[in-house]
């Protein structure tokens, strides 16, 4: 079920009021009542699927003790990998057999050679690319003697599979998530004001910009060949607002929804588009993936240390990997590589650490320089995104093609007034609530209570207005 | 908790409050039927309610809809085109409230595309492109049996009334468990609907000629292999006579998604010919 359904406003106060008026007097209860409910949202999804979650999550919760109870560094190896191999085993499989089956059959028909090649015919398990993460997470931390193995496990079913972060994440660590399984909860009003906030901006940014703007860019991007370049640049900067707020909407309903259960999770977005430079942004977007990668990967790589040819490897490790976790076709590859690029002087000259702090931090505007960095920033971010959108290497390059043609100076034949207007309002808001964990965080806090109720129902008048494009969360499909 | 729940519960109260009274404003000023998803269907209802000097209409898809839109206003044509998400039972109700309405046509035109035929009430649009504009007393009546059972089969389906239904977009989710046989041409909705046309033919005088969308080349050998079986049994060969022969198809590059033509124009100056316009 999808955050922004029915089912989904039906399950949530359902599992809340089980969880904090029946099971409230045991942590036991209450966590059993969460692994249930994960599996019947998983389920909801595609029940055939639970077996595979169930398995990966009974591999790693087994292998995780067996290699804490190692005799030798040999079997503790073995665990490991066997672990390691079947996780992504399972991932490869699901995720890129076809993709590398195609793939080989077109380089080898390239130098003449034809190969009769059966591809799979599988359906994507939703959010396998997620709780494998976790999985994996927990399995590597475990191996560098980070963590003890979790001997519980519900424990240990419900933190590969609490249904708040189980699809779509953020990808969670067992360093962080497990002591709070693990630990009573109680509920706070402010808490719960919170929770209540982060969800109803969440469904904001989903179902009144991202759902909005894929209409559009749906329509530009299915049909670029008879749009000028005007209008691809249009929906090109649409795309960036829709992945956006799409992805940062379902984190913000995520994070609300595990708050209302008295769970923290990690933050998986910063206000991106606000950076000054890639690097930034890369610290700003997709928090807890490119931690991890940044983790797990780069820095057993040696990350910046060592010389230059290494730092320059391990980077285009990093985001080729990356690119290539959010889908099997050549467009993530480029876009990992594009970004890449973008990133490469700031790690040479050792300046991918320049922008730390909050842009115009305690200001209410940026300067000049500010501006001109955050503009050249998006506007590169905004390129790559063409790569990401695209449904193939050639439609991406033909979108470029189309953008810087003499066109590009007409007028855009698609330009929709209302949700540029709409767009402008989100980021005047984000840019207000910067310096918080989510956007309205603080917002009207000093305020009396009709204003800001007052905002609080314009805001869900225009979510249910609005609702109804049915446009699946982008991120899901990873 | 206590203050919490009470002022979500207060909160959601208003909301609702406010949500109904919209959807009621809406409803009574009949602004919802421009700013919902399908505002097509309630043009075409109101259009086939008007007396036309036109002595042909025509009734059809979104390809039809394309080629001939039934925003505009022709003394040649009269388009009633729509969407084939409401089925022939809906083109079957904009056909009666247009010969009811007082009109004489000569000829109908129904332009559908063949996986159109095989719309058994039974997509995911039907709750939204169905039952919102007919699923109403003035309609209710004139349902077959099968349309009750297909009706019934849509969850919530009694909701489709509700004012916060009709004036918002939302509609359940809907996959249908019928087992289709994709190599029939009709679907039982369609063929009794499409009986029923043809007994208002008899009783209006007036000739019914189905005639095909635009189709993608790529669905030539698919298109052959059908089942036409149905025509001859249900006497609907006269209707169909010039369906297949007359089946225009284009390369799939002119196509958007397969089915939506990418420029209209060109097919537009055929179709014309063909109707005789």
């Amino acid at each position: 079920m999808l955050f922004n359904s029915i089912q989904f406003f039906i399950f949530l106060p359902v599992v809340f009021m089980l969880y904090w008026f029946v099971a409230k007097r045991s942590l036991r209860n209450q966590n059993i009542l969460l692994l249930i409910a994960s599996y019947f949202f998983y389920a909801n999804w595609d029940y055939r699927f639970l077996f595979l979650l169930l398995f990966s999550t009974l591999l790693d919760f087994f292998t995780g003790i067996k290699m804490f109870e190692a005799a030798s560094l040999g079997k503790k190896k073995f665990w490991f990998w066997l672990s390691i191999g079947v996780n992504l085993g399972f991932l490869g499989l699901f995720k890129y057999y076809n993709f590398f089956v195609t793939s080989f059959a077109a380089l080898l028909s390239n130098v003449g050679l034809q190969v009769n090649i059966s591809t799979l015919n599988v359906v994507l398990p939703v959010g396998i690319s997620f709780y494998t993460f976790h999985g994996l997470s927990y399995v590597i931390d475990i191996y560098y003697n980070r963590i003890k193995p979790e001997r519980n496990f519900a424990d240990y079913a419900l933190f590969v599979s609490f249904f708040p972060l189980l699809v779509a994440g953020p990808i969670e660590r067992a360093t962080h998530l497990l002591p709070q399984i693990k630990a009573p909860r109680s509920f706070s009003y402010k808490k719960g004001v919170d929770a209540a906030r982060q969800i109803l901006w969440g469904l904001f940014k989903k179902v009144v910009i991202a759902d909005n703007c894929a209409e559009h860019v749906n329509k530009i991007f299915g049909d670029a060949g008879v749009y000028s370049g005007s209008t691809l640049a249009v929906g090109a900067l649409l795309f960036a607002f829709q992945i956006y707020c799409d992805f940062s909407g379902y984190s913000d309903i995520a994070l609300g929804t595990a708050r209302l259960f008295g769970i923290e999770l990690i933050r998986n977005f910063a206000f991106p588009y606000f950076s000054r430079d890639v690097a930034e942004f890369w610290r700003r977007w997709h928090i807890s993936l490119t931690t991890w990668f940044r983790d797990y990967l780069y820095i057993p790589l040696g990350g910046s240390r060592g010389g230059v040819f290494r730092k320059i490897r391990n980077t285009f490790i990093i985001f080729l990997v990356s690119g290539f976790w959010h889908g099997a076709n050549w467009t993530f590859i480029i876009w990992g590589l594009l970004n890449a690029i973008y990133i490469m002087p700031s790690v040479l000259f050792k300046t991918n650490r320049n922008n730390l702090n909050i842009v115009a931090e305690g200001k209410w505007l940026p300067s000049f320089r500010e501006l001109f960095n955050m503009i050249v920033t998006f506007t590169l971010i905004v390129f790559a995104w063409i790569f990401f959108r695209a449904k193939d290497v050639s439609h991406a390059f033909s979108y470029i093609r189309g953008i810087f043609s003499k066109s590009f100076f007409s007028v855009p034949q698609i330009m929709p007034g209302y949700l540029f207007g709409g767009i402008a309002c989100l980021m005047i808001v984000e840019w207000i609530g910067r310096e918080q964990p989510f956007a309205i965080a603080r917002l009207g806090v000093k305020w009396p209570a009709p204003v800001r109720w007052a905002v609080y129902l314009i805001l869900l008048q225009c979510i249910i207005s609005l609702y109804g494009k049915d446009q699946q969360f982008i991120y899901f499909e990873f | 908790m206590k203050p919490f729940l009470c002022k979500l519960g207060i909160f959601l109260c208003i909301s609702l409050l406010i949500w109904h009274l919209r959807s009621l404003y809406l409803l009574d000023s009949d602004r919802y039927k421009k700013l919902v998803a399908g505002s097509e269907i309630y043009v075409s209802i109101q259009k086939s309610k008007k007396k036309s000097k036109s002595k042909k209409v025509l009734i059809g898809d979104s390809v039809a809809k394309q080629l001939f839109s039934n925003y505009a206003n022709s003394d040649g044509l009269n388009s009633l085109a729509c969407n084939q998400a409401i089925s022939m039972a809906g083109h079957f109700f904009l056909l009666k409230n247009y010969l009811e309405a007082g009109n004489t046509p000569d000829t109908v035109f129904l332009m559908y595309g063949l996986p159109a035929f095989r719309n058994n009430l039974d997509q995911i649009y039907t709750y939204h492109y169905f039952l919102k504009p007919f699923y109403t007393k003035e309609y209710k009546g004139f349902f077959t049996r099968t349309v009750k059972e297909q009706v019934k089969k849509i969850p919530c389906y009694w909701s489709s009334q509700f004012p916060e239904s009709l004036t918002c977009n939302w509609a359940p989710d809907f996959k249908s468990k019928d087992d289709k046989d994709t190599a029939m041409l009709l679907s039982s909705v369609s063929l009794e609907y499409l009986l029923k046309i043809k007994e208002l033919s008899g009783k209006y005088n007036f000739k019914c000629i189905i005639i095909p969308d635009p189709t993608a080349e790529s669905t030539r050998q698919a298109n052959n292999k059908l089942n036409k079986t149905q025509i001859a049994t249900y006497h609907l060969t006269e209707e169909f006579a010039t369906y297949f022969d007359k089946m225009i198809y284009l390369n799939d590059n002119q196509f958007i998604d397969g089915i939506h033509l990418k420029n209209p124009a060109p097919c537009r100056a055929e179709y014309k010919k063909m109707m005789l316009l």
